[in-house]
């Protein structure tokens, strides 16, 4: 007779274990595979011939690119929550650094190049908060009506992530620094 | 110091350095702290209230009535032969659903680890080919087979 408590709590871990364990390493290694994605089209942009595997522009968005993928598994709701609330203390101008470094690293670029670098930039923003809002408890049961929503073309993806590009920012400073604290050469 | 020597970090420099390391490691230990005790607690948390359900049922007389209403929700309708039906259903439904489900998850990190077999196994070619278009090819930091550096945890 009491099996059904026993039965419903053993349901309740094992579901604990799938969203926190299975479906958070798994969320973890699609981001990554998407960044990759995003990573082999900057290269092949390159590759083309169409901006210097040198330039600035190039060379800040591949150490961010790398930074993501190495800390992928670090970025959750709770950590950037942190992490703004520590930047706005200790370092509140790391966001408007890194937006100067960027836009010093696109002033030279063509028009075409810009658009390049920077639809590289969003389709990396629209991934990281895709994971965030499907790794995270509180915002997993919005994840879904929202991926709905730009599927039905309620919401619009490229104003969302313009709308939340100036918010990034300081999260883009700290995972640049990140990535660029061990830039392995191989 | 001759001038061909490393060049001196101002003031700002340093300052700013010491803000962003600072930055760092308050959030490094946030992460080793809070996920794990997050994680970890929820399996405590639902360990505890399975055993004070367990203490408060057991040999109680309302764990009858916990039983009657189950076997009520699984079995609507009022057919003639309801008590049998009752004994039956849920021992099936139970043993099939959690065939189901460990069948599931087994393949699910079965394929898991043939990914990242398979990746482990393309990822040196694909190297090969970038690093002789750009010899100044940055790496991720990431395992071979693209799982997270130990490093990094």
């Amino acid at each position: 007779m009491t099996a059904y408590p026993v039965i419903f709590y053993l349901l309740l871990a094992a579901l604990w274990w799938l969203f926190f364990w299975a479906h958070a390493d798994y969320r973890t290694d699609l981001l990554r595979f998407r960044i990759f994605v995003i990573r082999d089209q900057l290269f092949g942009y390159a590759a083309q011939g169409k901006i210097r595997f040198d330039d600035p522009a190039y060379v800040l968005t591949r150490q961010l690119l790398n930074g993501n993928l190495r800390f992928a598994h670090r970025l959750t709701l709770s950590n950037l929550l942190v992490l703004c609330a520590l930047q706005q203390k200790y370092d509140p101008d790391s966001g408007g650094n890194f937006h100067a470094r960027l836009n010093q690293a696109l002033h030279g670029l063509e028009l075409e190049q810009k658009k390049a670098i920077s639809d590289i930039h969003a389709q990396l923003h629209h991934c990281m908060i895709a994971h965030v809002a499907n790794v995270s408890p509180l915002l997993f049961p919005f994840a879904w009506p929202l991926k709905m929503a730009v599927k039905l073309h309620w919401l619009r993806t490229h104003r969302l992530t313009k709308q939340t590009r100036m918010r990034m920012e300081p999260i883009d400073a700290a995972i640049y620094d990140l990535g660029r604290q061990r830039d392995a050469y191989c | 110091m001759s001038g061909n020597g490393p060049k001196k970090k101002t003031y700002q420099q340093l300052e700013s350095e010491i803000k962003r390391l600072k930055t760092s490691a308050l959030l490094s230990l946030f992460e080793k702290l809070f996920p794990p005790l997050f994680k970890w607690g929820g399996f405590v948390g639902i360990a505890k209230f399975s055993a004070d359900a367990i203490i408060a049922l057991s040999g109680k007389a309302t764990s009858a009535a916990i039983d009657v209403n189950a076997s009520a929700a699984l079995n609507p309708g009022e057919t003639p032969n309801a008590m049998e039906a009752c004994e039956t259903w849920p021992f099936w439904i139970a043993a099939i659903s959690a065939i189901i489900a460990t069948a599931a998850v087994s393949y699910g990190l079965n394929q898991r680890r043939l990914r990242r077999m398979a990746i482990e196994h393309l990822t040196p070619f694909k190297e090969r080919w970038e690093r002789s278009i750009d010899p100044n090819r940055t790496s991720s930091g990431l395992l071979a087979d693209g799982s997270t550096n130990p490093e990094d945890e």
